[in-house]
């Protein structure tokens, strides 16, 4: 009987609250090993392939890597150049120059097997630094955001779990909005999209900033359909996240100067409206 | 649970039944063996409850749901209750007399 509402009371505190944040941590640290145990015969065996194969693949994918090498460091050195330019309109607007982000690489150690929420537990905590409502993103976008931080491994909720929304900006004419996660994979909302905003499909969106959680200008998602109906207020908009959410093994933790230092002012929530 | 007499065995099960729990099947695995995974913790629940039911009791169930809630990313308190409930249910069909002196 003491034990029910204790847990009701838990259950009360904690959907209601983020005040059990630190009994979550802890719990969290205690449980990860078993992430990390469950994962092993893949890392196991990935690691084996990666020993074993053969001479002349890994001569193929050595040429493979110079030729994209070779590519990335031509557009890398356009950015340089971009950048600098960029730098110096911005100076002559008077606005704030954007301080490159740092980032911390992490490696998926595990997924949430729940059907409820769309978690991942990645392999950096406490101890590398990584905070709660931290933007997490892959090779291709943005990913989703930080939930729980354990000692050495945290908690991410992806962009498409239904908790989730992150401002975005249509990349080519800069209109705003907001891209809700649908609890489904490979599908975001957009909301409150006035009938007559001009929106098609194929734009990209990319993270506006505006909610001082995720960093400005990384890719979100594409927009894949456009539903107007006259009787409604609002048109549907869905859209399909750019990361490769089911399939990435390593994502970056985005470290910005601007986020953190917006991060003590306002309560870090899931969902960032 | 007294770590001293034997209560690593319940311990380790517990801990096994949790991997059991998160393991994720590899890519090539056909979608119908995952419908047929079972809810290994409940069942190791269960056993011990049977089994031992003086050294398994409704705290180590509810903890061991608490650690399951944090797994599971479910808010806390729900799995703990309902490993706590479980074994409440378990223990008053299996030890009538234990109950109701």
């Amino acid at each position: 009987m003491a034990l029910a509402i204790v847990s009701i009371l838990l259950l009360a505190v904690d959907v209601n609250s983020r005040l059990l944040q630190p009994l979550r941590s802890t719990l969290a640290t205690v449980v990860s090993p078993i992430f990390i145990i469950a994962e092993s015969p893949y890392r196991v065996s990935r690691q084996a392939s990666a020993t074993l194969s053969t001479r002349d693949s890994l001569i193929e994918e050595n040429a493979k890597l110079v030729r994209r090498n070779l590519e990335l460091s031509q557009i890398a050195q356009q950015f340089v150049a971009l950048r600098e330019e960029n730098a110096r309109l911005r100076q002559l607007l008077g606005s704030r120059q954007r301080l490159g982000a740092k980032v911390l690489v992490a490696e998926l150690i595990g997924v949430i097997p729940s059907p409820n929420t769309f978690q991942v537990e990645i392999d950096k905590g406490a101890d590398a630094g990584v905070f709660v409502g931290q933007a997490v993103i892959d090779a291709d976008g943005l990913f989703g955001q930080v939930v729980e931080v354990a000692q050495f491994s945290s908690r991410v909720m992806l962009v498409i779990d239904a908790a989730h929304a992150v401002p975005v900006q249509v990349n080519r004419n800069d209109f705003r909005s907001i891209a809700a996660g649908t609890g489904r994979a490979d599908r975001l909302e957009l909301e409150y999209v006035p009938i007559t905003a001009d929106i098609r499909v194929g734009d990209l969106l990319v993270s506006s900033g505006l909610g001082g959680h995720f960093p400005r200008g990384y890719p979100v998602a594409e927009v894949s359909s456009v539903v107007v109906e006259p009787t409604m207020t609002y048109a549907q908009v869905s859209a399909r996240p750019l990361a490769a959410l089911d399939r990435s093994r390593h994502v970056l933790v985005v470290f910005d100067s601007d986020v953190k230092a917006s991060e003590s002012a306002e309560a870090p929530a899931g969902a960032p409206q | 649970m007294n770590p001293t007499r034997g209560g690593w065995v319940i311990l380790l099960t517990l801990v096994f039944a949790m991997l059991l729990a998160v393991v994720h099947l590899p890519a090539g695995a056909p979608v119908w063996l995952g419908w047929l995974r079972p809810s290994w913790l409940v069942l190791v629940v269960f056993y011990w409850v049977m089994a031992l039911p003086h050294r398994f009791g409704m705290i180590t169930a509810w903890i061991t749901g608490l650690l399951v809630d944090v797994l599971y990313a479910d808010p806390l308190g729900v799995n703990g209750f309902c490993l706590a409930a479980l074994t409440y249910v378990t223990w008053s069909e299996n030890h009538p007399r234990e109950l109701r002196p």
